[in-house]
């Protein structure tokens, strides 16, 4: 075999090799000691400040995990979203909640869709995702059956909740059922 | 005791230990392969995740960004060019698996891994966070030629020894990701992982793929799998770094992402993501045995 540090030795005289290799080292020693202080986990109640420099470096270079999927033991045994219209003779209409092509919520559920419902509709953090949705919800439906659609048509999310084991394992009952609506008017959802 | 200046060579000695160039052609073609196979599973859903006309307001995303919105969708937004953002990112990879232009090959890898994730940030999973770290890594490794089509084409396949800091720094990502997981519980104690009731909960929860009363009747077995999960994500990453105990270590990782996959659903791609982690432990003598045995094999 040959050897070759392949970025230190790119052609170039001696000098620039060295230069070459020594910006490398310093990279390589940054990086590891960002690693290594991404093992800390970080505080959700901290109120110290992320340095822009470091959140920027993270942004491309990554470095902690997410897997928000086992932070905690995850609520829900199901979850089903669609839009309920009422036209003008006063009947409800189904449609799918998925923009573009109102498609229906995917069943058998999709990670990506589940993540993206449940952290715009259950985690408050960030409200103006579900705003903004809902905004493009109605200028969508006026678009297409006119003016008067506003206020006559809601998100509707069926889901089940799991229950406590304690509980379950006592009656049987593995979940409870609620179902709450969302709208422009409501983006918080109202329990109907 | 060894003078001061040894002990400044110690950084330079461990990162540009030589390493064989074939084990960063793996961690590449299967990386490449992965990413590929996300795009390809992202494809039917690319103008609702990240179009103008689909679920998230780029205009809000942008806004909520932190620190910054840096995405190559801040340029596209039209459906025509989110699809041909799409192409051009399976036509990098692809030569980024081939070996032809590496380096653009994987910065336009990361580019589009950093993009994505920045566009859609309310349906990124745990594998996104991996593949991106891994974009980021391969684009600063050494690049090589070996196992490449321009080197196959041409006959050549001695492979070379080239500086190892990319497989260090891969491993370390590799540890970071399980004890951050474990640390985290630790920092903020979570009750269900502490008292063991985490693995019944998840498995009646809809990322299951057979909930019901049966996770009742193995209540106990579920409590001492929810702590074995937990000994398993301190252990794999020492398992994989020790030479001797590497392949014990892949196999427990196996094991355990493996089990996620099959009692839940749609989480094949975590445990591609997190295998293709495991090819940067592989040492020179395992490429010189698997080339032998495919000798073997065509030989025969």
């Amino acid at each position: 075999m040959k050897w070759t540090t392949s970025l230190c030795e790119a052609g170039g005289s001696s000098w620039k090799r060295r230069v070459g290799a020594g910006l490398l080292l310093i990279f390589c020693c940054w990086h590891a000691g960002f690693l290594i202080f991404s093992i800390v986990p970080q505080d959700p109640k901290s109120e110290v400040p992320a340095s822009p420099a470091m959140d920027f470096y993270r942004l491309v270079a990554g470095g902690r995990q997410e897997w928000n999927m086992v932070e905690t033991i995850p609520v829900l045994h199901s979850l089903d979203a669609r839009l309920e219209v009422e036209d003008e003779k006063g009947n409800n209409t189904t449609g799918g909640c998925v923009l573009p092509g109102w498609t229906p919520y995917p069943e058998p559920e999709l990670a990506r869709y589940y993540v993206l419902f449940h952290r715009m509709l259950m985690t408050a953090s960030k409200p103006s995702f579900l705003e903004a949705y809902l905004r493009r919800v109605e200028g969508r439906l006026a678009a297409q059956r006119g003016k008067e659609v506003s206020g006559r048509w809601s998100l509707v999310i069926d889901a089940e909740y799991t229950r406590t084991l304690s509980l379950s394992r006592r009656d049987g009952e593995l979940y409870v059922f609620a179902t709450r609506s969302f709208n422009p008017a409501n983006p918080g959802g109202i329990a109907p | 005791m060894p003078p001061i200046s040894q002990w400044l060579r110690w950084p330079e000695r461990m990162f540009f230990r030589p390493e064989d160039e074939r084990i960063y052609a793996a961690v590449r073609i299967a990386f490449a392969t992965v990413a590929l196979l996300n795009l390809i599973f992202l494809w039917p859903d690319r103008q609702v995740f990240f179009s103008d006309a689909g679920m998230m307001d780029r205009a809000v995303v942008s806004r909520e960004a932190s620190p910054i919105y840096l995405s190559i969708f801040a340029l596209a937004g039209s459906e025509t060019a989110v699809t041909c953002c799409l192409l051009v990112t399976a036509l990098s990879l692809v030569l980024l698996m081939a070996g032809i232009g590496t380096r653009l090959a994987a910065f336009w890898v990361l580019v589009w891994h950093v993009s994505y994730m920045a566009r859609a940030p309310l349906s990124t999973t745990g594998w996104d966070s991996v593949l991106r770290s891994f974009a980021f890594l391969v684009l600063v490794s050494p690049a090589g030629s070996c196992w490449t089509l321009p080197a196959m084409l041409r006959g050549k396949i001695i492979p070379a020894l080239v500086s190892g800091h990319g497989l260090i720094l891969m491993r370390l990502q590799v540890l970071v990701i399980y004890w951050q997981a474990v640390l985290s519980r630790l920092g903020n104690p979570d009750p269900y992982w502490r008292n063991g009731e985490f693995m019944s909960y998840f498995l009646l929860s809809h990322h299951a793929r057979w909930p019901g009363a049966w996770v009742h009747e193995y209540a106990g077995l579920l409590t001492g799998v929810t702590y074995a999960v937990q000994l398993a994500e301190v252990a794999i990453p020492v398992l994989l770094w020790v030479r001797k105990t590497r392949w014990w270590g892949a196999l427990l990782g196996f094991a355990l992402h493996a089990g996620i996959s099959l009692f839940a659903h749609d989480l094949g791609l975590f445990l591609l993501s997190m295998m293709v982690t495991y090819v940067a432990f592989l040492r020179a003598e395992d490429v010189e045995g698997m080339r032998r045995w495919l000798g073997r094999r065509q030989a025969g």
